[in-house]
């Protein structure tokens, strides 16, 4: 076990504004951002290449003060940059001049490395006189042949072929487990990240923030014919398939696009920037449910746009989290990026509240149900379904048409003993529930009696709940009493120890958007 | 796109305009070489050979070139190694004052030289090293070096510079010591070019005249170079040696050139990457 444990506080260095990062020794770290974002820059940086403030730590020592030939680490640059005066071995020679290895051990080591490496039959020969995968493997083989405490990978794979680089990133995965390396690799490949890391994060602007695994990972376009032909079929297949059945049609997004931008973009017409080549992003400020990131997907697609990667509705995201990428002519990412991130925030809103509420029921009574309501604003049905469900609630009614919910208004309305039209209705619906909504305890009481399925309380206090739980226990029936009116995240812990087995609430649905900040930046 | 035919462009009227010029500068070089073999028989040309004078021009100028040359490459592979590596403020400056012996006439050069190290030098100490070096074979050197040393700087610099700043990088990062990374990465990977710049600093040193007329005179048998034999006997209206030390510079100079361009064809950084 080689491997050393990695700290950086506060390393600020060229494009780098701040980085922590905490690394466990043996971890396999990914770093993924575009180009740009500074993660070669902090390679260098940990190497002992590039000046900078904060502080770096390896295995509990400074690094700081150590010029790079003491900080025994194996670093593979981009452009790996083996030395051409030298055959392969004399590189892996080089390396070995400060590890513990004694003169009379390096021919050994090098042996026993360029065998992992799979690449002795080249030992004599000169770096140039190899193939592009064959100088990966040297360079490797010369990172490691020194025993470093600690990897650092620029791109290992950018240059290869798919084929060389699936086989290369199984065999380096390999070489980490068996030796414990600690490792940091930077990617901007997200699938070789996730493949590789035990952990992945995010360099975006010089930061490091979390990343999350796409579900919907790349939407593979390379069968395309043309160069600038999106597939949208094809695209939009992708997307489907993996995501949730709760989808809001072509003809809903078009509507909502139209409704932004009935007749153009007019400030990205009069600014003449529509045909210039753009990326957009979009980042959770805050802690939430993801919720919408399908659509907003698929309106960026639909405008012409393209979309690199995005995380699934449901996802959890920390503050910091990049969830969509998106590329097009900003034309296209203009038109959609306002409806799309409102949409995503006013959907994350509510998902995110179902989340914490039903948290907050569970933690109380890890069995209890959490359905929302129908009072979503008119015309949001099914975006706001979609909501509910990512944040782990459930609906409670869809509509009038297939359950069967009496209320005080429709009692006022009956006449004769409450068994004679309980047994009606019941005959009526044989296969439903019949759910009668009460606010008395000692109604809720003679309905259960009755045969009503579900007794639905309607705003009782806590003590209220809790005692017609107990009398129906008591009396020994099979009656599902449900608590309604007034729930929200602070008292669901509350009614959900009462042990009722459903909370309804409409609270979801009421509070603030949530935060997304969505950069368009030029391409290139 | 001009025509192509067989791998090659045709010819076009321009082209006949353009050799003229061509031959008119090839026809000089030949034509100064031809006068200088041409004025001796080769009888006259052994006899001028084994002249005394000649044989010590010879031996003198091998002698303080070599040592002119090992002080160039001395100081500056090094200075040029600092300079390739380092940026510092005011560069641009440095830069061209280590430029200005490449243009600066040497005979300006040589007279600087005087008054640095004469009787008269601002500095004292200097006016007592000066009474060591002056018009003797010392002061030849220290003519040379001066010359040969920018020229040694500036071509080792630039192959310095050509070595990818990624090698010494890695390198560091592969445990190698400054020093070492200097050794084993970047004096290999720079020799090509280094090696042409000290072929030609060494022509330079050899042809080497007006310089060394000012700090080392020219005295017969004492401070007597090739090109100062040839000075001497032209004067004296002896021209057998004369021709024959400048057939001798000629003949050193070619071999150079051929020695440059063998290495300029050779393992340098250029041909790697």
């Amino acid at each position: 076990m080689n491997g050393r444990a990695v700290r950086l506080g506060g390393v600020a260095a060229g494009i780098l504004k701040g980085v922590d990062l905490d690394v466990a020794p043996g971890g396999f770290l990914a770093i993924i951002g575009p180009s740009g974002a500074g993660k070669s820059t902090l390679l260098k940086v940990i190497a002992g290449l590039m000046p900078h403030e904060g502080g770096i730590e390896c295995g509990g020592a400074g690094f700081e003060r150590l010029p790079p030939h003491k900080r025994n680490i194996g670093y593979v640059p981009q452009d790996l940059c083996l030395f051409p005066h030298r055959t392969i071995a004399g590189n892996l020679r080089l390396a070995l001049r400060r590890s513990r290895f004694s003169r009379a051990q390096w021919p050994g080591r090098i042996a026993a490395q360029l065998d992992m490496l799979r690449i002795s039959h080249l030992a004599e020969r000169l770096p140039t006189c190899v193939s592009g995968g064959e100088r990966q493997r040297v360079a490797l083989a010369r990172a490691l042949v020194g025993e470093p405490s600690l990897m650092l990978l620029d791109e290992p794979f950018s240059s290869l072929d798919p084929e060389t680089a699936e086989r290369l990133r199984g065999e380096l995965r390999a070489i980490h487990d068996r030796l414990g390396l600690t490792t940091l690799m930077v990617t901007h490949n997200m699938e070789e990240a996730f493949e590789l890391g035990d952990r992945v994060l995010r360099m975006e602007d010089g930061r490091l923030c979390p990343a999350v695994r796409p579900r919907c990972a790349t939407l593979h376009r390379e069968s395309v014919p043309g160069p600038d032909m999106p597939d949208p079929a094809r695209g939009r297949s992708t997307l489907q398939e993996e995501t949730t059945m709760i989808i809001l049609s072509d003809a809903e997004l078009d509507a909502l696009v139209a409704q932004d931008v009935p007749c153009g973009d007019l400030t990205t017409d009069i600014l003449a920037i529509g045909a210039m080549p753009a990326r957009m992003t979009f980042t959770a400020r805050e802690e939430m449910v993801l919720c919408g990131s399908e659509e907003a997907a698929r309106m960026i697609e639909r405008a012409g746009g393209r979309v690199i990667s995005f995380a699934a509705s449901g996802t959890r995201t920390a503050p910091g989290t990049v969830f969509l990428e998106a590329e097009g002519s900003a034309a296209a990412l203009h038109r959609t990026w306002k409806v799309s991130m409102t949409l995503v925030e006013y959907a994350s809103g509510i998902a995110t509240r179902a989340g914490r509420l039903v948290a907050a029921a569970r933690g109380a009574n890890p069995d209890i149900g959490v359905a929302c309501t129908r009072k979503n604003f008119p015309g949001t049905k099914t975006i706001s379904v979609k909501a509910v469900t990512a944040g782990g609630a459930s609906m409670h009614r869809l509509g009038l048409s297939e359950t069967v919910l009496v209320f005080p208004n429709h009692m006022a309305f009956l006449s004769g003993p409450l068994e004679d039209w309980v047994s009606r209705a019941k005959a009526q619906v044989a296969e439903k529930k019949l759910m009668v909504e009460s606010d008395d305890v000692d109604d809720a009481e003679a309905l259960a009696r009755a045969g009503v399925d579900v007794v639905q309380l309607d705003k009782m206090p806590v003590e209220a709940v809790a005692e017609v739980v107990a009398r129906v226990n008591r009396l020994g029936l099979s009656t599902v009493v449900t608590a309604t009116g007034g729930i929200n995240v602070e008292n669901a812990a509350a009614y959900a120890a009462t042990g009722c087995a459903l909370l309804v609430t409409s609270s979801c649905y009421f509070g603030r958007p949530a935060d997304v900040k969505v950069v368009i930046v030029p391409k290139g | 796109m001009a025509p192509v035919t067989g791998g090659r462009r045709a010819t076009t009227p321009l082209d006949i305009v353009l050799v003229l010029p061509l031959a008119v500068i090839g026809l000089a070089i030949v034509a100064v070489v031809f006068g200088l073999v041409a004025r001796l028989t080769p009888g006259e040309l052994m006899a001028a050979l084994q002249e005394r004078e000649t044989l010590f021009a010879l031996r003198l100028s091998l002698t303080t070139s070599l040592i002119s040359l090992a002080i160039a490459v001395t100081l500056g592979v090094p200075a040029a190694y600092l300079l390739a590596r380092r940026h510092v403020p005011g560069m641009a400056l440095v830069d061209t004052l280590l430029d200005l012996p490449l243009v600066m006439p040497p005979l300006v050069a040589g007279l600087g030289l005087l008054f640095v190290i004469g009787r008269q030098s601002p500095v004292p100490p200097l006016a007592r090293l000066g009474a060591e070096l002056l018009f003797s074979p010392a002061g030849i050197v220290l003519a040379q070096s001066f010359v040969a040393t920018t020229i040694v700087l500036r071509s080792a610099k630039a192959a310095f510079v050509a070595v990818d700043p990624g090698y010494r990088a890695v390198a560091g990062t592969l445990g190698l010591s400054p020093a070492r990374v200097l050794l084993s990465i970047d004096l290999p990977l720079a020799a090509g070019g280094i090696a042409a710049g000290v072929v030609l600093a060494w022509a330079r040193a050899l042809g080497e005249f007006g310089a060394t007329l000012m700090v080392a005179g020219a005295t017969r048998l004492h401070t007597e170079t090739l090109p100062m034999a040839i000075f001497l006997n032209i004067a004296t209206g002896e021209t057998g040696v004369a021709v024959a030390c400048a057939l001798v510079l000629m003949a050193t100079a070619f071999l150079l050139l051929l020695l440059m361009r063998a290495l300029g064809g050779g393992p340098s950084h250029r041909n790697w990457s």
